[in-house]
């Protein structure tokens, strides 16, 4: 059951949030030997959390849609009294001694937490193959990635174990995990969402933000994270818009799908199914527009310089103690280390000139549509993809078409439009103009309702 | 490089391999940088009155 069918079951009386809480940790239990997907399970808690919420129901007291919904959150999140073990070494028996701003608002919007979800080692890669606490399968072939860094938020998902997990996108990692397990993922403009307690990376490029089975769902669950949050400085005042869709008409919002890079090297059966989806969504009203797209590929470049610096100035206190990370963790960590100051500030330069061509694209369209990944889930452990005859290395090819809307900090997000030949699924990305979440999110659905 | 790579404690086979990429990544970076107009303005610029409320 989805989040909302969840809150509408639970309105209802039909279901319990403790039988719901229940449900998800016999599903834990069932599957999680065979997914790996949570590193940590919150059962007594959550029981505990779920009968009190029972008793406040039928007291009268509803908290919203969030009330007895259970879910997970990506280790890397602060939870009080919880280990969070950023999936690292270093941190593997961590208590904290605070919450993360994103536990603190699920906890008072009445969600039930059932566990910590596994995750690439540090949020710093795409498989969610971790050297310290085992690889994460996606649901979809277990003998594929789910994607990363937020792989058992994604895998927990797309399994049914929970209708919502929050994860973090610092070049990609909700949206990555989503297109690979069929979920959908949102990132909301940068600063929408507070990342206080969120285990930091890249900090000028991290968000945090959810993934669920719908569209609905992720507009339910922004609303409750969003808003500002004097402890991260970069969190907006800008009031919280109500973002769930209705199901006002789509038509005539314009739609800027990229002439050039986002269709170039993108397996033919992911290029299919985002076309047959915009097809979709132009029948439900929306105009269809080529746009030509600043130089991406100069983005990534960017992008990459810019998260190589701040990763291994965050890391630096660590690496003295090599012993402590995976080996690719530790590659990046050390190229970080090499490259000179002067890149990282002209990378910094040459961000704020993109965010004006971004600025002015945005006057032709209202949103952007991509495919959110240019293939589907590769399998465990391999490290290079052929995509058109050309050979990839699977981390750049899986952060080619996500990576650069972190260094704008645009809303954006990757929602299911199909599935390969093999059945894995393939994610549509649309991305929007800064804190257009609520226009990004009813088009979205207006896609999702086009496809069911 | 090779200098500050010894006090890092990197081992040489790690170097040559975080070199290789290094170069690469900044063959495709050097020309952007080159290109940036001088009075370009970083992104991440300092507000004197920003901090916590």
């Amino acid at each position: 059951m989805n989040l909302a069918d969840s809150a509408a079951a639970l309105r209802a009386r039909r279901v319990s949030c403790r039988e719901l809480a229940q449900d998800a940790l016999r599903k834990i239990a069932e599957l999680n030997g065979r997914l790996n997907a949570f590193l940590t399970v919150t059962e007594e808690r959550a029981l505990r959390q779920a009968e009190a919420l029972d008793r406040e129901l039928a007291a009268g007291r509803d908290r919203g849609r969030l009330h007895g919904i259970p879910y997970a959150l990506k280790d890397n999140l602060w939870t009080k009294g919880i280990r969070t073990t950023n999936g690292s070494k270093i941190w593997q028996d961590h208590v904290p001694g605070e919450s993360s701003a994103a536990f603190e608002r699920m906890e008072s919007a009445g969600a039930v937490l059932v566990g910590k979800t596994n995750l690439h080692e540090i949020a710093y890669g795409v498989t969610s193959s971790n050297p310290h606490f085992g690889v994460v399968r996606n649901p979809h072939d277990v003998d594929r990635i789910p994607g990363g860094s937020s792989g058992g938020s994604g895998a927990a998902v797309a399994a049914g174990i929970v209708p919502l997990a929050m994860g973090s996108d610092t070049g990609g990692s909700i949206r990555i995990p989503a297109s690979y397990c069929g979920t959908v993922g949102l990132k909301a403009t940068y600063g929408r969402v507070s990342r206080y307690g969120a285990m930091p990376l890249g900090l000028s490029l991290e968000h945090v933000g959810p993934l669920t089975a719908t569209v609905r769902d992720a507009a339910i669950a922004l609303e409750a994270l969003a808003g500002y949050d004097a402890r991260d400085n970069a969190t907006s005042h800008r009031p919280v818009e109500r973002y769930e869709p209705d199901d006002a008409a789509v038509k005539g919002i314009r739609i800027g799908v990229p002439e050039n890079f986002y269709f170039e090297y993108t397996q033919d059966e992911v290029r299919h199914s985002v076309e047959g989806a915009l097809g979709a969504a132009e029948t439900a009203g929306v105009r269809l527009t080529p746009v030509r797209v600043p130089d991406i590929e100069a983005l990534n470049t960017i992008s990459r310089v810019v998260l190589l610096a701040e990763a291994s100035a965050l890391y630096e206190p660590y690496l003295d103690r090599r012993e402590l990370f995976g080996p690719d963790v530790l590659a990046l960590l050390d190229q970080g280390r090499f490259l000179p100051a002067t890149d990282y500030v002209n990378a910094q330069r040459a961000r704020r000139l993109a965010q004006d061509e971004f600025r002015a694209l945005f006057c032709e369209v209202d949103l952007l549509a991509t495919p959110t990944l240019p293939i589907t889930a590769p399998r465990i452990g391999e490290k290079k993809v052929t995509i058109q005859g050309r050979e990839e290395d699977v981390r750049l090819a899986t952060t080619r078409f996500v990576r650069a809307i972190n260094l704008i900090g645009l809303p954006a997000i990757s929602l299911p439009c199909g599935k390969d030949s093999t059945g894995l699924p393939i994610g549509l990305q649309l991305i929007a103009r800064p804190f257009e979440e609520t226009l990004l999110l009813r088009v979205a659905h207006a896609v999702e309702m086009a496809l069911s | 490089m090779i200098a500050s790579a010894l006090d890092l404690g990197v081992p040489d086979a790690e170097l040559e391999r975080t070199a290789h990429v290094l170069d690469a990544l900044e063959q495709s970076f050097r020309p952007l940088a080159a290109g940036l107009p001088f009075a370009a303005e970083s992104a991440l610029t300092f507000v004197a009155e920003a901090g916590r409320e």
